[in-house]
C-alpha cells in the first residue's frame, strides 16, 4: 500500500486515517471479537495487507536449510563432534 | 407520562398488527429507557420486543427491509451485552438467564426469516442478509462461549445450501464474508480440521478490509499457527513489524521452531501458556512441537554429524542433553516413530542396532 494513497484518503477523511496511519499501535485483542468494517463492501484493492509486496508475500519464500547457519545450529555442531570424539 | 403509555400501547400492538407504527413506537420507547431514566433492562426489555415484532414485519418484505434488520439486532446485541454488564455488577451473585441467551434467540429467528424468503427472486431474496445475520450470531455464541449452538447455526446454513437455496458466496458484499469466513475458521481450528481452517481463515485474510488491521491481526492469530502446522513456512519479516502485538507472542516461538530450539520453544510456550489456552490455540502449539519443532531439530543433529544416513539413537540422546532435555532412548526412538509414521522423516529404526537408517533422498521433506 503506497502512502500517497493514504495522503489521498487522509485528505478526504482526515479524522479517520489519523489514527490507521499508524498500524504499529495496534496491540493483541482481550478478545477474539472480529469489528465492524469501515464499509459494507469494497473493491478487491481496498483488500490489501500493508506488508512489503502485499498479502500475496505473506510467506517467506520456501527457506533453505543452508542458511540454518545460525548459533545453534553451529553450536550444536561442535558439542556433538566433541561428544562423538 | 400520557405520551409513553400510548407508546407503550402501540409498541404492544405492532407485534399483532405487524403495522410501522408500533416499531416507530418502539423505537421511541428503546431510546427513552436508554437516555431518558436510563434503564438498561428496560430498554433491553423493549428493544427485544421491537426485534420480535421486526422479525414478524421482516416476513412479508423482500430484501430492502435488510438495512434496517441489521441496525435492530446489532443494538439488540450491544443492549444485552450492556444490560449483562450492569447485572453483574450490581448482583453478581444471581443466577440468571443472560439477557445475550435470550437476544440470541431473537436473533436466530431473524436468520429464518432470511432463510425462508420462499418468494422473492434471489436478487432482491432476504437471503442476501444471511451472512451478516450469521455472523452476528456467531459474535453472540462466541460472547457466550457456546460453540456447539454455532456450529448447529451452520449446520442449517449448510443444509440450506446444499439444496441449492442460498446465492453463491461470491454474491455477498465482502464484509459479510470476511467475518463469515474467519468466525467459521476458528470453529473448524477448535475442531482440528486445520486443511478447512487455513481455507477458511485464509479467505477472510483475503477479502479484509486493508483499513481494518485489528480484524486481519485476529485472522493472522489463528492462521499464522495453522500455517506453521501444515505447510511448515512461516510469516515474512514483515508481518510481526506490522503487528507488535502479535509478535510479541508469536515471533520468540517461531524463531525456536525455525531453529528446532526445542528447549527456547518449551521455555517460550510455558510462558505464554494462560493466553493460548484462553485463545483456543494451545493445543495446536503442542502439534507444532511434535511434528515441527521435534523434527527440525533431528534435522540439524542428523547435518552437525555430517548428514550421514546412519543416525545412532545416542546422538540424538546426546542432542536432546545439551539443549538440557533429558530422554533416554526408548523415548528418543518413540519420537522417531512418530515422525516416520506422520511422514516428517522418511526411514526407519534398526532396533537390534539401534539406529535410525534415513533415506538417501531428502530424509527431511518439506511439504509445500
Amino acid at each position: 500500500m503506497s502512502t500517497t494513497e493514504e495522503k489521498k484518503t487522509a485528505e478526504t477523511k482526515a479524522a479517520e486515517t489519523k489514527v490507521e496511519e499508524k498500524p504499529a499501535v495496534v496491540t493483541l485483542e482481550e478478545d477474539d471479537e472480529f469489528e465492524d468494517f469501515p464499509a459494507e463492501d469494497w473493491n478487491d484493492a481496498e483488500a490489501e495487507l500493508a506488508i512489503p509486496g502485499g498479502k500475496e508475500h505473506l510467506w517467506e519464500e520456501n527457506w533453505d536449510d543452508d542458511d540454518a547457519d545460525d548459533d545453534f545450529s553451529s553450536q550444536l555442531k561442535a558439542e556433538l563432534k566433541k561428544a562423538s570424539n | 407520562m400520557k405520551l409513553l403509555s400510548k407508546l407503550t400501547e402501540l409498541a404492544g400492538d405492532s407485534v399483532r398488527q405487524k403495522n410501522w407504527s408500533g416499531i416507530a413506537a418502539g423505537c421511541c420507547l428503546v431510546a427513552y429507557n436508554l437516555h431518558v431514566t436510563r434503564d438498561l433492562m428496560q430498554a433491553y426489555r423493549e428493544q427485544n420486543a421491537l426485534a420480535q415484532a421486526f422479525n414478524r414485519l421482516a416476513e412479508k418484505m423482500d430484501h430492502w427491509i435488510l438495512p434496517a434488520l441489521y441496525i435492530i439486532i446489532q443494538e439488540l446485541r450491544q443492549i444485552a451485552v450492556q444490560a449483562d454488564a450492569a447485572t453483574s455488577q450490581t448482583s453478581p451473585e444471581k443466577k440468571q438467564e443472560k439477557k445475550l441467551e435470550e437476544a440470541a434467540r431473537t436473533i436466530n429467528r431473524t436468520l429464518t426469516v432470511c432463510l425462508n424468503d420462499r418468494n422473492s427472486p434471489l436478487e432482491t431474496s432476504r437471503k442476501q442478509g444471511i451472512y451478516f445475520v450469521l455472523s452476528l450470531l456467531f459474535k453472540v455464541y462466541f460472547k457466550l462461549g457456546v460453540l456447539s449452538l454455532a456450529k448447529s447455526a451452520l449446520r442449517v446454513l449448510n443444509s440450506s445450501s446444499a439444496a441449492g437455496d442460498v446465492p453463491p458466496l461470491n454474491t455477498y458484499p465482502k464484509s459479510h464474508i470476511s467475518t463469515f469466513k474467519y468466525y467459521v475458521g476458528i470453529l473448524a481450528f477448535v475442531e482440528e480440521d486445520y486443511d478447512r481452517a487455513e481455507e477458511h481463515l485464509s479467505t477472510a485474510l483475503n477479502l479484509c478490509h486493508r483499513k481494518s488491521p485489528r480484524n486481519q491481526q485476529r485472522i493472522l492469530l489463528y492462521l499464522l499457527p495453522v500455517h506453521l502446522l501444515l505447510r511448515r513456512q512461516f510469516p515474512q519479516s514483515g508481518v510481526w513489524a506490522l503487528f507488535p502485538g502479535l509478535a510479541r507472542l508469536y515471533e520468540p516461538l517461531f524463531a525456536a521452531a525455525r531453529r528446532g530450539d526445542l528447549r527456547s520453544y518449551e521455555t517460550h510456550l510455558t510462558a505464554r501458556e494462560a493466553t493460548l489456552i484462553q485463545r483456543r490455540i494451545y493445543l495446536t502449539f503442542l502439534k507444532i512441537r511434535s511434528t515441527i519443532v521435534r523434527t527440525r531439530f533431528f534435522e540439524q543433529v542428523y547435518r552437525a554429524l555430517d548428514c550421514s544416513s546412519r543416525m545412532p539413537i545416542v546422538a540424538f540422546k546426546n542432542g536432546l542433553r545439551l539443549i538440557g532435555i533429558e530422554v533416554d532412548d526408548e523415548q528418543v526412538e518413540c519420537w522417531c516413530a512418530v515422525m516416520i509414521y506422520q511422514g516428517q522423516i522418511k526411514g526407519y529404526i534398526s532396533r537390534e542396532k539401534s539406529i535410525v537408517v534415513l533415506s538417501n533422498t531428502d530424509p527431511f521433506p518439506k511439504k509445500s
